[in-house]
């Protein structure tokens, strides 16, 4: 298990939170998604980001980006996080469109951690 | 449910997450900085014109203004692709002829300007291409230090030439040992910095062929910009390598990375 020590990194979790993110954490095989991590813990948004994103550049987990297009409701595919967002012009694996912006994609962040974290 | 987010939505959310972690790495830096520079699908195949004019052993006159032209369009290309900004610019003024003025009024960009040192109000970045054989001057290098403190005072805090071979007196690409001395544009970017706390940076032809690649507008910048205090008498380090390494062999063995031997 790895230990994390939050506050020279994530300074705004509290003793509680961190107490929530570890026991999370441990469970093998767990996923992590920014807004379910910001619902349980109290969190901002950003702050659930912050945490997913920080784990990634610490090696700690590996994300995706999940790519979403109005085709339809679940991600039509995944990108790993960190290498921006997908370059254009873009095929829909989905429904098969090509294209040309961003307007009709949305997107997601999905972690998952590589080994039991916890955070102190 | 999820909560996806467009585009936008995303770099803000990513940003503020940036403001939420209390820690300065360059690997963080750089998972956040792919999605603040997101390169414009077109500017690849201008990447690949220039190769054809820098390859060129002796362009005649018309070739040179053509490669001039390409050079101001990558400028803008690359512009496009950065997220945030809201004004791009190419006009004679009552007063100077500016190849390229970019700012940004939107959220996303006092953490751009956070990114790259810049002070205060000085939001603006003034570039200047310039598409010689020759190496900018410092003749040349000093008439963008006198743009941005005498015409753009107020609004600009970053200026940025795109050339081809660089700058006269800042480190050589080709060279075998670390420069230890300074001298010709590379003092007058030095001394610049030092009066007035903006930074003058120089691209050349081995930076803006990687401009194609997601982050690479930024980590540039942010590296070009802490060398000016650094002055490390290195060329910058390709993007490719995603933490500058810079270390004596007895401390870089330790730690498994390559060594820059000069």
């Amino acid at each position: 298990m790895t230990q994390l020590a939050t506050d020279n990194y994530l300074d705004f979790l509290n003793a509680l939170q961190k107490k929530k993110l570890s026991t999370k954490f441990r469970s093998a095989n767990a996923k992590f998604m920014p807004h379910e991590l910001a619902t349980s813990l109290g969190l901002t948004l950003p702050q659930a980001h912050a945490i997913l994103v920080l784990l990634t550049s610490l090696k700690l987990c590996e994300s995706r980006l999940l790519i979403y297009h109005l085709c339809s409701d679940p991600p039509v595919t995944s990108i790993p996080f960190g290498i921006g967002f997908p370059p254009l012009p873009w095929t829909c694996p989905e429904c098969g469109a090509i294209l040309n912006s961003y307007d009709e994609m949305t997107f997601d962040l999905l972690a998952l951690p590589k080994e039991p974290i916890e955070f102190t | 449910m999820s909560i996806h987010q467009n585009k936008a939505e995303m770099i803000i959310t990513l940003l503020k997450a940036l403001d939420e972690i209390t820690l300065d790495d360059p690997d963080t830096i750089n998972l956040f900085a792919a999605y603040l520079y997101t390169p414009d699908p077109n500017i690849g195949s201008y990447l690949d014109k220039l190769r054809h004019y820098s390859g060129l052993t002796s362009p005649n006159k018309n070739e040179l203004a053509d490669a001039g032209n390409l050079l101001e369009q990558i400028a803008v290309l690359t512009f496009n692709g950065l997220q945030g900004v809201t004004s791009i610019k190419s006009f004679r003024s009552a007063g100077p002829q500016y190849d390229l003025l970019v700012s940004g009024d939107g959220l996303e960009w006092p953490y751009f300007t956070k990114l790259l040192y810049m002070q205060g109000v000085q939001r603006d970045i003034v570039i200047e291409a310039k598409c010689t054989k020759e190496k900018v001057s410092d003749q040349i290098f000093a008439r963008l230090c006198s743009l941005m403190e005498i015409n753009l005072f107020n609004c600009a805090g970053l200026g940025l030439f795109f050339t081809l071979n660089g700058a006269t007196g800042f480190p050589d690409h080709e060279a075998t040992t670390r420069q230890k001395k300074i001298g010709d544009a590379r003092l007058r970017q030095v001394l610049f910095h030092a009066r007035t706390g903006k930074s003058i940076i120089v691209f050349d032809k081995n930076d803006i062929f990687q401009l194609d690649k997601p982050a690479t507008l930024i980590q540039l910048l942010i590296r070009k910009i802490r060398d000016i205090e650094q002055l490390s008498g290195l060329p910058t380090q390709s993007c490719d390598l995603p933490k500058e390494i810079d270390l004596p062999s007895h401390l870089g063995n330790i730690i498994g990375n390559t060594l820059d031997t000069r």
